[in-house]
């Protein structure tokens, strides 16, 4: 059984306060997406029972986690809420085994039944190898693989993700995406990723939510975000534009296919994962606004990318301009003032935008499964 | 891990060799001046008589006194020690400054001192000396007074270790611990513990080693009873005036022990200083 989260935070840290109403379904994944020290690690440790809120109140479903009015506080370890620490924080005297077997001990398994259920745990996100080993001998990726498996073997009805991929490096970091893009679909409940990272963000998550200095500033799909960012950490978020979609070569072109429109790309070799990404792999095209280039006329240019559209607006700042435009895919360019006036942008104004193939990087979410 | 302050020997730069040459002058009068007692308490024992002298029966009555007490005041540290040091570890409350202190006054304070207070307080005419007679227990000058004599004096260095281990262990393992449903006794069972023992092992050996090189607090509030109260270092004391060969020789064992329990701790501090 599974029900959606439904909470109502005003969390109190020394002088520095958290308000968030957050809201998840079963099934959906929603990302917490904010700077450093905005207050995200502070929802996770009250969703989790570890830090009281001052007011408000958790439901997952019909169950009361906590109400502050009514002096209702289930414990951490009655909440079921399954959690991904930032750091880990796998037990060190403990096998990987006994890791993830901890929970169901904890409530009450027979050790061996344990053990058999960890095992299955940890072969299901592809690390039956490491169940002997010791927290300290793994590496990041595997040692988060352990931490994930741990979370779930205790069928959660939340899961909470606190920057998964933070302590990894870039290799193990697309595995560890690609991984979490398998594994959390199979997870029914609600899942609360938290994340600084737009493109982990975008990969993952179906609805974005935006914390800045303690509150929600913005929330919606990546999409809505994406054009109408209403902060300058959204705004930032989005200095990249972001294609998902799937890598197919044809005819010797490179493209990225999305639902939103395509952009011919280089040949990734830089790629995150060191190996050649398959036809078909779920990736996001990234292409910084200052290499989108805008022309009042159809631009010959050599450039491979050339999208037609209309500006959406146009925000100042200082001598720089960005532009929306509405197109497909929709772009944010990033062009001096200067051109701006020359180009004589105003909303509603056609305008073609051109991207040399070699600007848009590529980075892998997924492994086409 | 918990301990830095081991100073790695280095030279200051510019200081040249006749820097050098005054520091490892120094350092090494220091080591003579600790050492040579102990290498001349060692030359002075005839070992040949060794063996009859350490199992005459009042030294064997002091070793197993000895074992029977410390070992006593060692369990009575741990059981009321190690909870006084997770609360001073982890537990927001006030004055806590000064509870440290209190907790700390025993390592500074003159073991006599010790002693008398405890008469103060437990003594046939101390503040409690008559509630306890009362129920029928006595302190002062038993077994018992002695174990308590040394388990006042011992306990900090278990205390202070352990709450080390308390102040550096991960307390957010614990809570990833409370979020899968364990309960208080399983997360201290499973990570608490495993996490601080090695704080925990040190602060037992070096709490035993001082209890059971106990002197002043236990004379003074136990006396020096053959049998009942005498432990290894207050027969010493009393062999040095009859039998100084039987005194060197039981001294060279205490000497012995203290070494078998204060070489893991030298050692751990090497390797901590190297990391």
């Amino acid at each position: 059984m599974s029900g959606s989260l439904d909470a109502r935070l005003v969390i109190r840290r020394g002088g520095f306060t958290v308000e968030a109403a957050l809201r998840a379904g079963p099934g959906e994944t929603v990302a917490l997406l904010g700077p450093n020290g905005a207050g995200k690690s502070t929802i996770v440790e009250a969703l989790a029972g570890l830090r009281p809120l001052h007011a408000g109140q958790v439901r997952i479903g019909h169950d009361v986690l906590e109400d502050v009015s009514a002096s209702v506080r289930v414990p951490p370890g009655a909440r079921r809420v399954g959690v991904v620490f930032q750091d880990l924080r796998l037990f060190p005297a403990l096998s990987a085994r006994d890791n993830v077997a901890f929970g169901l001990r904890a409530q009450g398994a027979a050790r061996h039944e344990a053990r058999e259920r960890a095992e299955a745990a940890l072969a299901q996100l592809g690390a039956a190898a490491l169940g002997g080993a010791r927290p300290r001998t793994l590496s990041g990726g595997e040692a988060q693989r352990v931490a994930l498996a741990r979370a779930l073997v205790v069928r959660p009805r939340l899961l909470l993700l606190d920057e998964p991929l933070a302590a990894l490096d870039i290799k193990a970091r697309a595995e560890a995406r690609a991984l979490l893009r398998r594994v959390l679909p199979e997870f029914p409940g609600p899942r609360l990723l938290v994340t600084h990272d737009p493109l982990e963000a975008i990969a993952l998550a179906d609805r974005l939510v935006i914390v800045e200095g303690g509150q929600i500033v913005q929330e919606g799909t990546p999409d809505e975000i994406r054009l109408r960012p209403r902060s300058a950490f959204a705004a930032a978020l989005v200095g990249g534009n972001l294609l998902p979609g799937r890598l197919l070569r044809r005819q010797g072109e490179v493209i990225v296919d999305g639902r939103d429109g395509q952009l011919a790309v280089a040949e990734p070799q830089r790629s995150a994962a060191s190996r050649r990404l398959a036809d078909g792999a779920v990736v996001v095209a990234v292409v910084h606004p200052s290499a989108v280039a805008l022309h009042a006329d159809p631009p010959r240019s050599s450039a491979r990318n050339v999208v037609h559209g209309r500006v959406l607006d146009v925000e100042l700042d200082r001598d720089r301009a960005r532009v929306r435009l509405e197109s497909r895919p929709p772009l944010v360019a990033e062009i001096t003032a200067a051109a701006a006036l020359e180009l004589r942008l105003v909303p509603g104004e056609e305008v073609w935008a051109s991207i040399k193939a070699t600007e848009v990087s590529v980075e892998p979410v997924g492994d086409g499964a | 891990m918990t301990r830095r302050w081991v100073p790695r020997p280095s030279l200051a730069p510019g200081g040249g060799l006749a820097t050098g040459w005054l520091l490892w002058t120094l350092a090494a009068g220091g080591l003579a001046v600790l050492g040579f007692p102990l290498a001349a308490l060692v030359a002075r024992v005839r070992w040949a008589q060794a063996p009859r002298l350490l199992t005459e029966p009042a030294a064997i009555e002091a070793l197993r006194l000895s074992l029977v007490t410390s070992g006593a005041a060692v369990a009575g540290a741990l059981v009321l020690g190690v909870p006084l040091a997770w609360i001073l570890a982890r537990a927001r409350l006030p004055g806590r400054g000064l509870l440290q202190a209190l907790v700390l006054l025993p390592m500074v304070l003159p073991p006599v001192v010790a002693g008398v207070g405890l008469l103060a307080a437990f003594g046939r005419s101390g503040a409690l000396g008559a509630a306890l007679q009362a129920l029928g227990i006595r302190l002062p000058f038993t077994t018992a007074g002695a174990a308590l004599a040394q388990a006042v004096v011992a306990a900090p260095f278990l205390i202070i270790s352990a709450q080390a281990g308390f102040a550096s262990s991960d307390r957010g393992v614990e809570d990833a611990a409370a979020t899968l449903g364990a309960s208080r006794w399983l997360i201290w069972r499973a990570v608490t513990l495993p996490a601080v023992a090695p704080s925990l092992l040190g602060g037992i050996a070096l709490c035993w080693a001082r209890a059971l090189g106990e002197f002043g607090a236990t004379i003074t509030f136990a006396g020096s009873l053959r049998g009942r109260t005498q432990t290894l270092p207050l027969a010493v004391h009393e062999l040095l005036q009859t039998d100084p060969d039987a005194a060197f020789a039981v001294s060279a064992l205490l000497l012995a022990v203290s070494l078998v329990l204060i070489v893991p701790l030298g050692a751990r501090l090497v390797v901590s200083a190297r990391r």
